[in-house]
């Protein structure tokens, strides 16, 4: 009986032990996410210009309705995203705008520290999302 | 050799052409005197018995045709002569009309007298510059002995023809491209129905023929139905055909034979045989848009139905032998090459889909095919069969069709070698 | 009727009917490209092919083959589906697929199939198409690489527009659509083409890149221009309509639209539309509220009722409510001065139609007109004024062999269209040749008499109008007067057309009734598929004439008022949606007026030129701003809807009517456009028993599609004297513009961009001048310049120049007459 006691033990003790600690001190440590983490988005660029073609997709599937875009005729006359701004206060990251993208213009990345001061803030512009 | 009589080509000379005064020394004329002393449903009726098919490629009856005219309604109506001759493999027309134009004139005349149309035009092709010259001084010469134009031969007919040159397009050779194309319009089949006979050139019923189909019909008139019948050599053939050999032969004439006469025949009689000794591989029975015969069909007689039963059709009568170092793909591709360029656009299947076979058939021919490409291939040649809006397209498929049935063999075999196996 | 099994289901129609339409009927859907309900049958692009028991052994196109008894159709089966998918994958070989950033993308038929038939991926491959784009024009764009060539463009410009701007050329694969020698599009610009592609390759360029269709709220409601009264959907998209959209399942117009209809909305969001009240202080017009601007107003015309009184003048672009409550102010106001629309231009139907009909409408409706035999258009400028009614008549021409006359002073449109005949007169003559042909009918016994008023005497007013007489005066062959008298008599379905209007003030009450008295007769009124046709030039003439916008009882007319206010003997002027000094005739009367008149209120969605000159300006309400009902020049009565809101704090002539009601104490407590309606239904003739809320998609015609006319008579009415010197300058509509607002609209502007004269060839040579060249016009001691536009239309002498643009000062030398006599001089 004492066996399987000092057994048990052992085991809680060993986690004890220095290395054996599972908890991560953000945020002065931080951890990288999967690959598939739906995190902030993340307009593409292409050379000189956004990938993205305000194809109006994005807004269209977003269940949040989190998305707006404007599109407009640039120089070249090419259709550009004049607008284009996500509410991450309002966005649910369910990842359907990337989904939708037919020119894969838009990316999620692994940025997950979004906190801020404003709700201004949190309206992400193209100009946000392209960096 | 010429045993056989000479009803369409008696007036031919090398290089001459017969106007007026030999036409009518070898009892031209005759014809028309005769139909205007008839009433114009006799004349039909005449026709109608006479067997008469259409030599234009379809091989419709034309006194079948006739009945569907309201020749008796009053009012505008029109007859059009088929001249525009741009099936490859075919040249019928033009010796005809080199030979001896007043032919189709006076052929015209009757099939206007039964037809009871005032006015007739004769459509044709813009390289036939000779045959519309010929043309037009034989309807001069017409008018001039009182064949053409106002009250003929004291019968109160009245009735003009008009020669006009197209602008060249194989799709004006379809009859209701041709009308628009007379109209001053693009060369764009109609929808059918309404059927030219109800509304045609102009939207008045027409009817409209192939110039050999024409210059048959006062013969008729002349000798008599029974006459006719008994040209041929078939039971429900009638009389005689042009036919025009082109290809691997060692000669290539124009010649009158009657309609149920052999490939064999023709080929090593009035061919003269395959050239430089060869064998005959494949022989494209009536033009570029019926399919392959092979030489083992040679016994068969050049009937509408027998070549039918054959597999193929007898089309225009225009034979183009292939011999045996002819790659069938490559001679198919070229034959389809020139259906893809000349679709008039209109219908999606025949605009799109002939020049996909067309490229398909070059990825065999090169070599670059797989299995699954011959099998789209099939695919599509049933697609596109029975969906076009006219038949150009179903033409087109036909050579395909019998290559893929009688040379699938070679077909086979470029695309295992990845090469065209007749060339090194 | 003919029976036939559709997919087991069993369906009647017509015996007309093609197989497709016996689906639709069904329920059955089949899918298309190049079918168009209002198109000929085409057959081209093989999709909506089925299978017919009776015709076994290849596929039928549903959409041309007509329907026989007993036939058994079957629409979907895997074969049937395989050739579908077949010639999508076809089409889609060499289509660009830039669904993304083309703005058909979300209705694109060409998608929508690719969707359901699952084209992907695509067996074949090929090259894509790589022709350039033509972007030249600033409304129609055309990017070939995304025709499907299922030729509606071509048809539709042929067909019912009557253009042919597009044709194919080259062939087989190479196949394209394109204009003549494939140069830019240079047209009528009334985008019908838009509206039928299929896909994205012929777009409104105006809306380029603005929204995803699926994004726009439609807002069905009447276009705001002519008497046509087209239905228009407006497509909104944040409070702006971006575009129209196409729509042929309501009104009489079946989805055709002219320029002004397709382009010409852009003036309601224009930067330059009135937000605030304006009132004068200290000479300039300041911005207000609407508290000052009603008390300047309401004190204004207190004083200027105890003085010399108040005349109105309203333009014919309100609704019928706001008419009615207009109507009702200017009771409250204690003032009989109510007129609209210059007041001459309608006498044809108020006086013409009244004194031989009974009636003060059109007799019959549009879609009449296309089963006509016979057509008789009085002035070419029908198809300019009213073009898609024009359309109609394109139709009865083209399809059904109307045999069309056109008894004008220049060469239009109507005179190309097959078998038309146009007999072109010198100006102001119309009324002169109508005579003739009345006289002819009546000399050679071919006129309906029987229960005719006044032959009698018309016979012996018309011995100085024989056809003969006419000839020499007019230039009109007598043979052809002759001629057109005995067409018109013989055809069983007949139609008069003449459109009225502003720039058409002269003779028109003779015009009315030289009309009337040829359609009586020749037994037009009253005979089915017939009519006699009066079409007003703005989009509720009609509904202004059925609410008695007329002046009351030894009341001024419009003309007078402005006479009056000149004199000094008028005090105040309220005008209501109208422009005068651009647009009435005499701008040097209008001025006098407008400067010596005590108080000058206007009321407009512009700063027009005669507000510029008002006291108080008040900012009203467009088309799209407002709700009520329009009666269009056949009499239908159709519902206009708000689709966006009134730009800052304009309000509806709606309101600003009922709030100055209640300042005269006469306070109106209609909850809405439907209360007022009930109101009008009951005070007006013709009006009773229609209820606001039943006026559906295709609208109500009062009266019936047959009017029944009051009486036949006829009255002898005297015609124009030619102009003899030699140069005349004419004025009218042009096809492009329509009043004054649409010289506000930059669909229009981008088309015709300024004010022109248009010359013919001969006066250009012998004047000496080129396209675009000054011209100096000198009448009546007043000189105006114009740029040139050289022609083959004008007859020689004869000089035209539109109405629309304020700049042209056309009104300083025209003055009411049917032409000016003009010295030119480069």
């Amino acid at each position: 009986m004492f066996k399987a006691f000092a057994k048990g033990l052992s085991i809680t003790f060993k986690h004890m032990l220095p290395g054996h600690s599972v908890t991560v001190q953000y945020p002065h440590v931080k951890l990288k996410p999967s690959d598939r983490f739906r995190g902030l988005h993340r307009l593409v660029p292409a050379h000189d210009r956004e990938k993205c073609v305000a194809c109006y997709l994005c807004p269209t599937v977003c269940p949040a309705k989190c998305i707006t875009v404007e599109s407009a005729e640039n120089a070249k006359g090419e259709k550009y995203p004049r607008i284009y701004e996500i509410d991450m206060l309002r966005c649910i990251f369910c990842g359907y705008c990337v989904e939708a993208c037919p020119v894969e213009a838009l990316e999620m990345t692994g940025a997950y520290e979004l906190a801020n001061y404003r709700r201004s803030d949190f309206v992400f512009t193209k100009e946000r999302l392209l960096k | 050799m010429t045993d056989t009589p000479q009803v369409l080509f008696k007036n031919r000379r090398p290089g001459e052409t017969a106007f007026l005064a030999e036409y009518q020394r070898s009892g031209g004329y005759e014809g028309l005197r005769k139909a205007v002393k008839m009433t114009p449903a006799e004349v039909r009726e005449t026709v109608k018995e006479s067997g008469l098919r259409g030599r234009g490629g379809a091989g419709f009856p034309t006194g079948l045709k006739w009945t569907f005219f309201p020749a008796d309604q009053l009012g505008e109506k029109y007859l059009v002569c088929n001249g525009d001759e741009m099936e490859p493999g075919t040249y019928k027309d033009r010796e005809l009309l080199l030979a001896d134009p007043h032919q189709l004139i006076e052929g015209m005349l009757v099939a206007a007298y039964a037809l009871q149309t005032p006015v007739a035009y004769v459509f044709i092709r813009y390289a036939y510059e000779r045959c519309a010259q010929n043309l037009e001084r034989a309807i001069a010469e017409a008018r001039q002995a009182g064949f053409l134009g106002r009250d003929i031969l004291g019968s109160g007919f009245a009735c003009e023809i008009f020669v006009h040159r197209s602008a060249g397009r194989y799709i004006c050779g379809e009859e209701t491209a041709l009308l628009n194309a007379l109209e001053g319009l693009r060369a764009n089949p109609r929808s059918k129905p309404p059927f030219p006979a109800v509304r045609g050139l102009f939207g008045k019923p027409t009817t409209v023929n192939n110039v050999e189909t024409l210059a048959n019909v006062q013969h008729i008139i002349a000798h008599g139905a029974d006459w006719f019948r008994g040209l041929a050599r078939t039971e429900s053939g009638a009389g005689t055909k042009l036919y025009g050999l082109s290809g691997h032969l060692n000669q290539t004439p124009c010649l009158e034979a009657p309609i149920g006469i052999t490939l064999r025949e023709l080929i090593q009689e009035h061919g003269g045989g395959v050239w430089q000794g060869r064998k005959m591989k494949a022989c494209l029975p009536g033009g570029a848009s019926t399919p392959f015969m092979t030489a083992g069909q040679l016994d068969v007689p050049m009937d509408f139905d027998t070549i039918e039963k054959a597999g193929s059709r007898f089309g225009t009568g225009g034979v183009t032998v292939f011999d045996e170092t002819t790659c069938m793909v490559e001679a198919t591709l070229n034959l389809n090459n020139f259906f893809a360029r000349e679709s008039c656009g209109w219908c999606t299947p025949c605009r799109d889909g002939l020049p996909f076979v067309s490229w398909l058939l070059r990825q065999i021919e090169t070599g670059k095919a797989t299995m699954d490409d011959l099998q789209t291939l099939r695919d599509q040649l049933r697609n596109i069969t029975g969906t076009s809006f006219c038949a150009l397209a179903q033409g087109a498929v036909g050579p395909i069709e019998s290559l893929l049935r009688l040379f699938g063999d070679e077909v086979e075999d470029h695309i295992k070698r990845g090469r065209c196996p007749l060339k090194s | 009727m003919v029976n036939l099994t559709i997919d087991g289901k069993q369906v009647t129609v017509s015996k007309a009917a093609t197989i497709y339409e016996a689906a639709l009927e069904a329920g059955i859907h089949i899918p298309v490209l190049c079918y168009a309900k209002k198109l000929l049958p085409y057959g081209a692009c093989r999709v909506c092919l089925v299978e017919v028991e009776q015709m076994k052994g290849r596929l039928i196109p549903s959409c041309t083959t007509p329907v026989t008894q007993g036939m058994v159709v079957t629409t979907t089966s895997a074969e049937i589906n395989k050739v579908r998918k077949t010639v999508l994958e076809f089409l889609l070989v060499n289509h660009v697929v830039e669904c993304p950033v083309c703005d058909k993308g979300g209705e694109c038929d060409l998608q929508d199939l690719t969707f359901e038939h699952e084209v992907y991926p695509n067996r074949f491959t090929g090259e894509k198409f790589a022709l350039p784009t033509d972007e030249v024009n600033p409304l129609i764009e055309r990017n070939m690489n995304r025709c499907v060539l299922c030729g509606k463009c071509a048809r539709v410009c042929d067909e019912i527009v009557a253009f042919g701007s597009y044709s194919f050329i080259n062939r087989g694969f190479e196949s394209k659509i394109a204009t003549a020698f494939d140069r830019g599009l240079n047209c009528e610009f009334c985008g019908q083409c838009v509206s039928m592609c299929p896909v994205g390759a012929i777009l409104p360029r105006p809306f380029k890149f603005k929204a995803r269709p699926w994004q726009l709220k439609e807002v069905d409601s009447v276009c705001g221009y002519c008497g046509n009264g087209c239905t228009v959907t407006l497509g909104v998209l944040k409070d702006k309509v971006e575009t129209i959209r196409f729509n042929d399942k309501t009104g009489v117009n079946d989805g055709n639209l002219c320029i002004r209809g397709r382009f010409g909305y852009s003036y309601v969001n224009s930067e330059d539309r009135l937000t605030k009240p304006l009132v004068r202080k200290d000479g300039k017009l300041v911005q207000t509220d609407w508290k000052e601007a009603l008390d300047t107003v309401v004190s204004g015309f207190a004083k200027a009722r105890a003085e010399k009184g108040v005349g109105i003048v309203t333009g014919a672009r309100l609704t019928n409510e706001e008419l009615f409550l207009l109507k009702n102010l200017a009771k409250a106001m204690g003032t009989g001065n109510l007129d609209h629309s210059g007041g001459e231009s309608y006498k044809g139907v108020t006086e013409g139609l009244f004194e031989t009909l009974g009636v003060t409408a059109s007799t019959a409706t549009f879609p009449q007109v296309e089963e006509c035999d016979t057509i008789l258009s009085i002035r070419s400028d029908f198809y300019e004024t009213h073009p898609v009614f024009g359309m109609v008549v394109n139709q009865a021409v083209k399809r059904h062999d109307a045999h069309l006359i056109v008894i004008a002073d220049k060469r239009g449109k109507f005179g190309k269209l097959p078998h038309a005949e146009t007999l072109l007169a010198k100006p102001g003559l119309e009324v002169n040749i109508l005579n003739a042909m009345a006289q002819s009918l009546l000399a050679d016994g071919l006129a309906i008499t029987d229960g005719v008023e006044g032959v009698v005497e018309l016979q012996a007013a018309l011995a100085d109008y024989t056809p003969e007489l006419v000839a020499a005066q007019t230039g009109v062959p007598a043979a052809a007067i002759r001629a057109a008298a005995q067409q018109l008599a013989k055809a069983k379905k007949s139609a008069i057309l003449l459109a009225y209007g502003l720039p058409y003030t002269a003779h028109s009450r003779e015009l009315g009734i030289a009309a009337a008295n040829l359609a009586i007769l020749t037994g037009i009124p009253g005979r089915e598929g017939s009519g006699l046709y009066l079409c007003g030039e703005k989009a509720n003439s009609q509904g202004a004439i059925d609410l008695q916008i007329v002046p009351g009882k030894e009341a001024l007319d419009s003309q007078s008022m402005f006479q009056a206010a000149a004199a000094g003997t008028l005090s105040a002027l309220y005008i209501v949606g109208e422009d005068p000094l651009t647009s009435y005739p005499d701008r040097k009367k209008i001025e006098t007026a407008l400067d010596k008149v005590p108080f000058l209120v206007v009321q407009d969605i512009f700063l027009s030129p005669t507000a510029q000159q008002a006291d108080v300006v008040l900012p009203a309400a467009s088309f799209a701003e407002k709700d009520g009902t329009f009666t269009n020049a056949e009499r239908r009565l159709q519902r206009v809807r708000q689709g966006i809101p009134l730009p800052g704090e304009a309000k509806t002539d709606y309101a600003i009517f009922e709030l100055l009601a209640g300042r005269f104490g006469k306070q109106v407590s209609f909850t809405g456009p439907e209360a007022v309606f009930s109101q009008i239904a009951a005070s007006t003739p013709g009006y009773g028993g229609i209820e606001y809320g039943a006026i559906g998609p295709q609208g109500v015609v009062w009266g019936g599609d047959l009017l029944a006319v009051k009486r036949r008579k006829v009255v002898a009415v005297a015609g124009g004297k030619p102009v003899e010197t030699p140069y005349q300058l004419i004025t009218g509509s042009s096809l492009y513009h329509n009043g004054t607002v649409s010289t506000r609209a930059t669909g229009p502007l981008a088309v015709i961009p300024s004010p022109f004269v248009e010359l013919g060839r001969e006066d250009a040579s012998t004047l000496q001048v080129k396209e675009g060249d000054l011209l100096t016009l000198r009448a009546n001691g007043v000189e105006i310049k114009l740029a040139a536009k050289i022609d083959t239309r004008m007859p020689k002498g004869v000089l035209f120049a539109p109405y629309h643009f304020s700049s042209a000062g056309l009104n300083r030398i025209f003055t009411g007459q049917a032409a000016v006599p003009v010295e030119v001089s480069k």
